[in-house]
């Protein structure tokens, strides 16, 4: 594998759904229009698909500047923070609160950051 | 997608369905994969930067706040279908550090975590320093260690060593050059950490 993956707090995603006013569809129904595994349940708990894949839309050329130029940034804002490679990177989960996903290089290797 | 109350993720290339809580491939071509976890902490933009004037941040808006405000207010509802707690030891919506080594897991209320800085446990016979920015096996080579905070590093109360927490290594005292196994260590919500994994339940 060389995908690398971040995992921080979770069961937030659901919330976004309400607030776009999806409604909740059946998986098999949602998922008819692309080539996604379809899957209902997993294990003993089912799946929910709320909205179409890529609803959501992941960051994908994210750009990033040094700490100085970051106006846009508030101190009490929360981030995820990564140090690797000798590289340290933050991302602000207010914003990724609207991406949940930024498909990242650091140090060369390929990151998920995930929300 | 959903599952367990946690986001499914699907990859472009084999458009495999991914579980964001162990980065596990659930469906598809990978099935049975999981992805490595790169070390990640949360906290504020303000704490991040005077640890790292060098860090890069991602560029965005300017944001007044979250949408996800009301949902951190509710105490009781779990994802939007209104789960219930899976596990009556913590509240469902209670923040844990959910920890993991060889397949064995635990999980710290993060508040214990938060008034003491450093929470010195153990679990499945190991032990432990948690912090809010990374957590490691309490050992260096045969020697159990306790750990104190010393400023954004650990001192050990057995040598005074001081560690780095961003690598687990000693930087200064007697075991210079020594170096801590990280377990992984991440924030979760009780309620879907408890869906996941079987786990110790670690308060003092």
């Amino acid at each position: 594998m060389n995908h690398l993956i971040i995992v921080t707090v979770t069961a937030l995603f659901a919330v976004a759904c309400q607030q776009t006013g999806a409604t909740l569809q059946n998986a098999a129904a949602s998922q008819s229009q692309d080539d996604l595994p379809r899957v209902s349940q997993i294990g003993r708990d089912p799946v929910h698909t709320l909205l179409r894949p890529d609803a959501i839309p992941s960051i994908d050329a994210p750009q990033f500047v040094g700490a100085a130029e970051a106006t846009f940034m508030r101190d009490e804002e929360p981030v995820i923070g990564i140090v690797s490679g000798g590289v340290a990177k933050a991302f602000s989960t207010w914003h990724l609160d609207h991406h949940e996903i930024v498909n990242d290089t650091i140090a060369g290797k390929p990151v998920a950051v995930t929300w | 997608m959903l599952w367990r109350d946690a986001l499914v993720m699907y990859d472009r290339t084999t458009r495999s369905l991914w579980s964001q809580i162990d980065g596990k491939a659930v469906a598809g071509p990978m099935k049975g994969e999981r992805l490595a976890e790169v070390p990640s902490e949360q906290t504020t933009w303000g704490k991040w930067k005077r640890r790292h004037p060098g860090t890069l941040v991602l560029v965005k808006p300017t944001l007044r706040g979250s949408p996800y405000a009301g949902y951190f207010a509710d105490p009781e509802t779990i994802g939007v279908r209104g789960s219930r707690n899976p596990d009556p030891r913590l509240g469902a919506k209670e923040l844990v550090i959910g920890i993991e080594r060889e397949n064995q897991f635990a999980a710290v209320p993060l508040g214990i975590v938060e008034k003491r800085g450093v929470f010195n446990t153990e679990a499945w016979g190991v032990p432990l320093v948690v912090t809010r920015i990374a957590s490691f096996v309490a050992r260096a080579g045969e020697r159990r260690l306790t750990f104190d905070s010393a400023g954004h590093a650990l001192r050990d109360r057995e040598t005074g060593s001081i560690w780095s927490l961003e690598s687990g290594e000693a930087i200064d005292g007697p075991l210079k050059g020594s170096r801590l196994e990280r377990v992984s260590s991440k924030i979760a919500y009780w309620g879907v950490w408890a869906r996941f994994h079987e786990s110790e339940v670690l308060r003092k």
